[in-house]
């Protein structure tokens, strides 16, 4: 998870480098990813000091930090027409949706 | 154009739905079979009693494919308005991960046949559940009975009676299908992964399928087969839907369910059948003309209305009584 967050950052960040202007996309994937990962101990790099030292503070909790990825999953598919979607959980659900045939019942006992 | 028809008569071909032919066949089968060796009709006699011009030629049947046709179209119409169950699950899904002492895919290492046959049986009991619930408050409350007579307003049964329903009626059954959708897909994904998936024949939920093939479409005709009683205190026989139709008082409020008869067990609301043939179906307490089909459509929107605004003048009285 933590190598996953910190490759993500990254990844965040070459994008808004990158020669498009990401404009709003960027500004949510900023406050959604944070400074960096969550670590195991629950706690996220949240700045540093004026001696080059990471600080770290209390993280959001696995739960929201979860809920942020899952959101970052869905601004990336949303903004960037992102097609390859390996472990998709949104597609998982409509997978399952399309499976059981709409919800749109006219049938009356 | 082709479209378009293969659009309102797809119901016909589709496994999911109670009207797909396979199941119309499985029903006429199995009524024959109850003539021929409960009743003692010759085969001859019991294709005349099935097939009698004078139930599927009547007024009221005739109003029924009418309804389905109109239905159909104005289905096709409105469901890219109606929000999907896509919708639900996701809100659902993204809430059940901001509670913080609940782990996601906690339960993600379950064998696999398991949690299929978990989500199969839980989407099966929690759609029959809501659908209980549902139809009994179509009975209790007045502005939704306005809507359910529709239903009611049948004189005579046949497998296209089960479409008899008031589009804004619809309306209800489908906000009801998204979510009983939406809560099982988001609460399977998110506790058990991505092998969560649906035992199905024929594209069909697999209990759904025995249901429909065990007859399902002859509740909704003149056909009153009835089971075991013991049997009746766990799944609805087509008598005892029949007799849910029935004008009598006794038989008012009885047998919402759908499936199941448990839900009527459960609540104090179930009715053992009775010989059903000297049953009166249909609506007494009005002489509206129900088969008419401006009747069907616009009468149930003016008693709304007139149920509305007698409200409202209650509270406004009620209002006047205080302030002055
Ligand atoms: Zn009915
Ligand atoms: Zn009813």
């Amino acid at each position: 998870m933590q190598n996953i967050g910190g490759e993500l950052k990254g990844f965040a960040m070459s994008l808004q480098t990158g020669k498009y202007n990401l404009g709003e996309t960027g500004t949510k994937l900023n406050r959604l990813i944070g400074m960096g990962p969550l670590l195991m101990n629950a706690s996220q790099v949240t700045g540093m000091n004026s001696s080059g030292e990471f600080l770290k503070d209390e993280g959001s909790g696995w739960g929201e930090y979860k809920l942020h990825m899952l959101k970052v999953q869905k601004l990336m598919i949303d903004a960037f027409q992102v097609k390859a979607r390996n472990k998709d959980k949104l597609s998982d659900m409509s997978n399952l949706a399309e499976k059981l045939g709409g919800s749109n019942s006219s049938e009356n006992d | 154009m082709f479209d378009v028809v293969a659009d309102i008569f797809g119901h016909f071909i589709d496994p999911r739905k109670r009207v797909y032919v396979g199941y119309l066949l499985f029903s006429v089968l199995i009524a024959i079979v109850w003539l021929i060796f409960f009743r003692g009709k010759s085969l001859n006699n019991s294709v005349k009693i099935l097939f009698d011009k004078k139930i599927w030629l009547s007024r009221s049947s005739r109003a029924d494919f009418f309804i389905f046709l109109i239905n159909r179209c104005i289905s096709i119409l409105i469901s890219p308005v109606l929000i999907t169950q896509m919708v639900i699950a996701t809100a659902i899904f993204y809430w059940l991960h901001g509670i913080t002492w609940l782990q996601s895919e906690s339960l993600q290492h379950v064998a696999e046949f398991i949690i299929m046959f978990s989500f199969t049986t839980f989407i099966f009991l929690l759609d029959d559940f809501s659908k209980y619930w549902v139809h009994r408050w179509m009975h209790k409350w007045p502005v939704l009975w306005a809507l359910h007579k529709v239903h009611h307003s049948a004189e005579v049964l046949t497998p296209l009676t089960v479409y008899r329903t008031h589009p804004l009626e619809g309306i209800v059954f489908t906000i009801r299908g998204t979510f009983t959708q939406g809560i099982s897909i988001a609460s399977f994904i998110f506790f058990f992964g991505n092998s969560v998936d649906l035992f199905t024949v024929l594209g069909a939920n697999v209990l759904l399928f025995l249901f429909n093939t065990a007859g399902s479409n002859l509740r909704h005709s003149h056909i009153g087969i009835r089971y075991w009683s013991w049997l009746e205190n766990i799944l609805i026989s087509p008598a005892q839907h029949q007799l849910h139709h029935s004008v009598d008082i006794a038989h008012h409020d009885k047998n919402f369910g759908a499936a199941l008869a448990i839900w009527d067990y459960m609540f104090g609301s179930l009715h053992h059948s009775e010989d059903v043939e000297s049953l009166r179906l249909g609506v007494e307490e009005d002489d509206r003309n129900f088969n008419k089909l401006s009747t069907l459509y616009f009468s149930p929107l003016m008693e709304i209305f007139y149920i509305m605004s007698r409200r409202a003048n209650t509270i406004y009285s009620k209002l006047r009584s205080i302030t002055r």
